[in-house]
């Protein structure tokens, strides 16, 4: 049968080989298509080319984009929740002493305490009112309502009411003569609501997961809906807690880091100072922990080591090096030495020596000092000995370090970081308010515990609007709680989805960022780090001040989630041996297995371990994210199950003769899972990654070193972002080149953003009307397309990561109105209607709700009034205007007006104007009825409207010229762009000629297609296939004037580009007045656009100016034209003369400028000052500074 | 949002002619016409048809400004002829060549009309 099936495989294969061949057949290696790897034997280069395409289709199709987001909400809303709550233990609520009462020895006041129990979350509803009961909210209700789009987070609260009374008792039995006992007055337990939880889109707990027909088809989830607008949270990298971190700055030290301060301890390597000021050069170890820093003998003794043989044989160093010697000979010495740590060899007088320090400092833990030895010191390793081997395995780390045989820790390393996601942001964000909630519940309850008040139920003490409030409040103002400073808020953790196109969304989705506290503690983070490889995209990165802190996710990176089955057992069965709780074993030569940071075991045979270990995941006997290093030269390995670690699938090379039985046999590779469970690919984390060895694409298996490899990638770009890798020949072009496109024209692209606008009102959406598919394909965007994308046998590249159309783009200069990045356009082409979008902007209105029972005064409300700001025209009697409605700048939009008459008509702007698309009337569940009107605008390109290719070659449109006039071909091709040719020597975009040449060849019916980044076609390949299809080989063309119909002399290059529009236009910037309005401070010209503001005539325009002589100029422009103004001068005393009301001879009362001073009105001057300067004059004047003014006559 | 009306680029707005004819003030016999809502389409075939008379010294146009829908063309000739004379025949010439052409192109289409 087995060979039947196999018979069958190759024909398969056969047939594969032959599409594939059609697909691209551009690699041209010289090397023969024989495997040397042994493994691969029997598998042919292009069978395994497909399987690997096949892969990565399976892959997205298994995860897609934005599973990291999903997943991590769902491990949230799974456990986190509750493990939010059950941080928090009991809250016991003491009454108010109040000294004026008085009270007997046993009479006690009542307690109370409060405990979180089970938590439950439902599916996001809301409330229709009275008689109508809940109604399911959909993501659609929440963005189209300005809601949240949330669920009631219920909690099961115990509360307990008692008094504490003293009892006697037999002391024999109890051994105490008398103790508290709680007399239990009240105690009940009910679930109750406690908030409501933003509920991210397409999570467990939303309505839309897993529904056949979605909102949009482009819609993937991933986000928050709040108070209408979309928020999606940026992954926060921050450096790994659970590792032992080395540092050789300021001293050396190793430290065990933990988010608690309690829970930090410090070993360090400090001079020794027995007399004072003077360093002997010794170096001993202290410990640092607590607030305390004590010689860290004092502390392995606290620990329960019984002597100093014993430490050192627990640190176990292992080489003999005489400068380790000397650091224990002085530790030890320093220890003894110390009149405060006396006879410390007793476990007990070492302990009290703790005892002594930690009660010292100012905030002691309260806590006796054995619990806080098991609390504090290590929390994770239970048994105070098994404490005392990792301070040893501590002491050991950083004397290799010391002595240069271990590395100091690099913290912008990827193994040394971890993603923090929705689920841990929430988690935090959520203690927070459930804190807030606490207090005030205690402080309410305290109040009620008084004898003469009654405990109501505990609905009453916790208010739910906190949490609720508080996690909108979050959200909106994108103000997030910091790891571990209390009451401390950071930005950048949220961020509002861009809706320009649907790469914009989806790249901003997968957006990383690292917090830094200012720009000088940045170190090399901003660089570039060889462990980025295929984790984050090195490529797609801001300029600017975020440069290299703000990342992306590469193309197949995925986030792991936290495992919570416990998998000891597992380790156990694969021959580790657990620690003993003692410090007398000697442990040998064995290895020391981590799990999590934390020292579980040891094993005799550390690679047969690792290797049984990574063999029992690739069979699903372990879970995926499981991520297994084995360290040879520290001989210990390292597991991680922990969340936040960027994995990324790989081919196990030793496997992938599975694919070839798997055929109709045993299985069959239909989906992502089947092929890790069969151990084919297998997920691989940062610090696995660097046991693997990896070949970069299939191409080097097949290579001269190919059998030294373990893994493979499934295609050599995916080490690139979302972004960056659907560029055509981003490999050809300048790296800077590629990082404009992948980072800014990319997201500003107008495209064709969702498929759900009826439903929508956003205040600004862009769309573009007749939105391609470019001609050439990558890898990436093959493999994004979904199944119903596929027409016959060929499967087409998904077309909504691409937002532009394909232009035949001419490189040539033209009248010289394509200089300096500017480009000239075919007007037939336009008027075909290309690049043609339509914007569309809307106007909310808010009233409130008059059902509601409080009549206020004055109501307002929408309907047709005659108003005298605007045209009313095109307004219905019910205040809005009609479909398609022509509305100019200036016309109301929204007839709005008081009861009292007063107008209260929402007006466009003089910027705006358009056709009426929708009118949505509703209202939102804070009880205001609202109505929204959204204005069409369809705008052909016209001059100054930005485009640019895909190779970070922007332009604005210089000119539109006639299609007659643009040179043409033989075949009577016209471009429908020129650009010109001094774009490319020293921007280096090789990329966009390729580009231009590969589509000319694909328009032509040519075969490849494909121009994935780092496995393009070569240049040959590209030029036959041009020279095949009857054109010059360089893509050049001969061309004809237009304008005199002769021949140019010279050849022009010429060939279909896909372009993008961008959303920066003209019309949108287009800023001019003569008169207008004026700061009514300054009375100076306003500088905003919408309010019909002024240019800004700076101080460096200024400089031109005095710099040309041009003095008129400069007076008419600063002064005449800007705050030209009048005051009076006593030209006497040179201060100056107000006008004023004052009486003269004859009881009459004259207006006019009077001088105090001289108490004169002659001598009275007239001169002309800007208003800035008479304003400045009497704000001085007000402080008491008097300026006065030399007048002459002129 | 500014831009000049569409039709702007090929009616001739009422009160002005369609060529109008500037003598040169310093040069005998040479003179410039302007021909509104034209391009390099009429321009070009002009100054080419004024290039073949010998009488003409010089000819040329110029489009002055894309958004100004008008050319000039400027003519020096010699002393035989005159630009205004030179100018016309060349009209007619071009009128004449064009008519034959066309014809031509319809004697040929109504030969191969049959094919189609």
């Amino acid at each position: 049968m087995g060979h039947i099936g196999s018979s069958k495989d190759v024909k398969l294969y056969d047939k594969g080989k032959h599409d594939a061949m059609d697909i691209d057949s551009d690699e041209n290696f010289d090397d023969d298509d024989f495997p040397s790897n042994g493994v691969l034997r029997g598998l042919g280069r292009e069978p395994l080319k497909n399987f690997c395409k096949k892969a990565a289709e399976l892959f997205f199709a298994e995860y897609g984009l934005i599973s990291h987001q999903i997943n991590s909400f769902n491990q949230f809303i799974a456990t986190g929740v509750q493990s939010a709550f059950d941080s928090f233990g009991d809250l016991i609520v003491e009454p108010g002493y109040d000294p004026s009462k008085k009270r007997d020895e046993n009479d006690f006041y009542r307690h109370a305490a409060v405990k979180f129990g089970k938590v439950t979350l439902e599916r996001p509803k809301f409330y229709a009112g009275e008689g109508h009961g809940d109604f399911k909210m959909l993501p659609r209700h929440a963005r189209l309502q300005r809601m949240t789009y949330s669920s009631q987070i219920k909690v099961e609260i115990q509360v307990q009411v008692y008094v504490p009374q003293m009892v006697r008792s037999d002391k024999f039995k109890t051994g105490q003569e008398q103790y508290l006992e709680q007399k239990t007055l009240k105690e009940e337990s009910r679930e109750i609501i406690i908030g409501r939880l933003p509920i991210m889109v397409k999570s467990d707990l939303c309505w839309m997961k897993g529904v056949e027909k979605g909102d949009c088809e482009f819609d993937h989830g991933g986000y928050f809906l709040v108070k209408g607008a979309e928020k999606t949270f940026i992954a926060q990298e921050h450096i790994y807690l659970r590792r032992l971190w080395i540092i050789d700055n300021p001293w050396w030290s190793i430290g065990y880091k933990s988010q608690v301060k309690r829970h930090r301890l410090i070993v360090k390597l400090v001079g020794s100072s027995s007399v004072e000021g003077i360093d002997s050069g010794e170096k001993v170890l202290t410990v640092y922990f607590l607030g305390i820093e004590i010689p860290i003998w004092v502390l392995f003794f606290a620990l329960g080591v019984s002597s100093d043989r014993e430490v050192v044989k627990l640190i176990d160093f292992g080489y003999d090096d005489a400068r380790v010697e000397n650091i224990l000979m002085a530790s030890i010495r320093d220890a003894d030495e110390s009149k405060n740590y006396s006879d410390f060899r007793e476990r007990k007088n070492a302990v009290n020596y703790i005892e002594k320090g930690i009660k010292g400092v100012q905030f002691p833990p309260p806590e006796p000092v054995e619990d806080c030895l098991r609390m504090y010191i290590f929390p994770n390793m239970g048994g105070l000995k098994k404490k005392a081997r990792f301070l040893a395995y501590m002491v050991k780390g950083l004397l290799m370090a010391y002595t240069g045989r271990r590395r100091c820790d690099n913290r912008d390393d990827f193994r040394n970081k971890r993603l923090e996601l929705a689920g841990e942001l929430l988690e935090r964000e959520l203690k927070v308010h459930i804190a807030h909630a606490r207090k005030r519940m205690s402080k309410a309850l305290q109040r009620d515990l008084y004898a003469d008040r009654e405990v109501r139920p505990i609905e009453g003490y916790l208010d739910a609007s906190i949490i609720t409030n508080g996690l909108q409040r979050a959200f909106s103002t994108g103000a997030w709680s910091h790891p571990y400073k209390r009451l401390e808020r950071i930005s950048g953790v949220v961020a509002t989805v861009g809706r320009t196109n649907p790469l914009q969304t989806m790249a901003e989705l997968r957006r990383t960022r690292q917090q830094v506290q200012y720009t000088g503690k940045v170190g090399d983070a901003r660089y570039p780090h060889p462990s980025h490889w295929g984790k984050v995209c090195f490529l797609s990165t801001p300029d600017g001040e975020n440069c290299g802190l703000v990342k992306n996710l590469a193309v197949t990176g995925l986030v792991s989630t936290n495992i919570t089955e416990i998998i000891l057992s597992e380790l156990l069965d694969s021959g580790m041996e657990e620690l003993l709780d003692d410090t007398s074993t000697d442990l040998g030569n064995k290895d020391k297995i981590f799990l999590n940071g934390d020292w579980v075991g040891v094993c005799t045979n550390s690679s047969a371990f690792v290797t049984d270990l990574r063999s029992k995941r690739r069979r699903n006997q372990l879970p995926h994210q499981m991520e297994i290093k084995l360290d040879k030269s520290l001989k210990e390995v390292r597991i991680n199950t922990d969340a936040g670690r960027i994995l990324r699938p790989l081919l196990v090379v030793e496997n992938l003769h599975k694919i070839k039985e798997s055929k109709g046999t045993k299985w069959e590779h239909s989906s992502f899972k089947s092929l890790l469970e069969n151990g084919v690919i297998e997920l691989v984390g940062p610090e696995e990654e660097e046991d693997c060895r990896t070949a970069w694409g299939i191409r080097y298996l097949f290579g001269k070193d190919g059998d030294k490899y373990t893994h493979c990638e499934l295609d050599m770009s995916f080490l690139l972002g979302l972004s960056c890798s659907l560029i055509p020949f981003a490999n050809h072009d300048h790296a800077r080149r590629v990082l404009y496109q992948a980072q800014k024209h990319s997201s500003q692209a107008i495209g064709f953003a969702t498929t759900n606008p009826n439903i929508r009102v956003d205040t600004l959406s862009h769309q573009l009307y007749y939105p391609q598919k470019p001609l050439f394909r990558t890898m990436t965007s093959d493999c994004l397309g979904k199944k119903w994308f596929s027409l016959g046998n060929s499967k087409l590249p998904k077309a909504e990561f691409y937002n532009g159309q394909v232009a035949i783009v001419a490189v040539n200069v033209h009248m010289g109105y394509n200089q300096e990045d500017s480009l000239v356009m075919n007007r037939a082409s336009l008027q075909r209607g290309m690049f043609r979008s339509e914007h569309i902007r809307s106007y909310k209105s808010e009233i409130d709700n008059t059902e509601s029972k409080e009549k206020r005064k004055d109501n307002v409300n929408f309907g047709k009034i005659q108003s005298k700001i605007g045209r009313v025209d095109s307004l219905d009697e019910d205040g809005f205007p009609y479909v398609s409605a022509n509305l100019q700048s200036g016309d109301i939009i929204i007839g709005r007006g008081a009861e009292s008459g007063a107008d209260h008509s929402i007006k466009l702007k003089h910027t705006e104007r358009g056709y009426v698309q929708k009118v949505v009337l509703s209202s939102n569940d804070e009880g205001k009825n609202f109505a929204v009107v959204s204005l069409r605008q369809v705008r052909t390109p016209v001059l100054g409207d930005k485009f640019s290719s895909m190779h970070g070659q922007k332009g604005v449109l210089g000119f539109l010229e006639s299609q007659e006039n643009f040179p043409f071909t033989r075949h009577g091709v016209v471009p429908d762009i020129v650009i010109n040719p001094h774009a490319f020597p020293s921007r280096q975009t090789p990329g966009q000629l390729l580009e231009a040449a590969l589509g000319k060849g694909i328009a032509l019916g040519g075969s490849l297609r494909h121009a994935t980044p780092f496995s393009t076609p070569s240049v040959d390949d590209i030029m036959d296939e041009l020279h095949r299809n009857g054109f010059s080989r360089c893509g050049y063309e001969r061309v004809l004037n237009g304008r005199t119909g002769e021949m140019v002399r010279s050849l022009i290059f010429m060939g279909p580009t896909f372009y993008q529009r961008l959303h920066h236009m003209s019309e949108d910037k287009v800023k001019f007045r003569n008169t207008g309005p004026v700061h009514p401070l300054t009375r100076q010209p306003v500088a905003d656009r919408k309010r019909f503001g002024g240019i800004k005539f700076g101080e460096m325009e200024r400089d031109c100016l005095i710099a040309h002589g041009a003095s008129a100029n400069l007076y008419e422009r600063l002064f005449t034209l800007s705050d030209s103004s009048q005051i009076h001068i006593c030209s006497k005393c040179k201060n100056v003369a107000n006008v004023i009301l004052r009486p003269v001879s004859g009881g009459r009362k004259i207006r006019g400028p009077y001088c105090r001073i001289c108490e004169s009105a002659d001598d009275i001057v007239m001169v002309n000052v800007p208003y800035g300067a008479k304003l400045l004059c009497q704000e001085l004047f007000s402080m008491g500074i008097n300026l006065k003014f030399e007048t002459n006559f002129c | 949002m500014n831009a000049p009306d569409r039709y702007e680029r090929f009616v001739v707005p009422e009160g002005t002619k369609k060529v109008s004819y500037e003598r040169d003030t310093k040069i005998i016999n040479a003179a410039s016409f302007t021909i509104e809502r034209e391009e390099h389409t009429i321009g070009n075939i002009i100054r080419m048809q004024l290039h073949r008379d010998e009488n003409v010294l010089f000819a040329g146009y110029k489009l002055p400004h894309p958004l100004q829908y008008k050319i000039i063309v400027r003519i020096h000739t010699t002393s035989q002829s005159s630009p205004m004379q030179a100018y016309n025949q060349a009209i007619n010439d071009l009128d004449r060549e064009l008519d034959h052409l066309k014809n031509a192109f319809e004697a040929e289409m109504v030969k191969f009309s049959r094919d189609y």
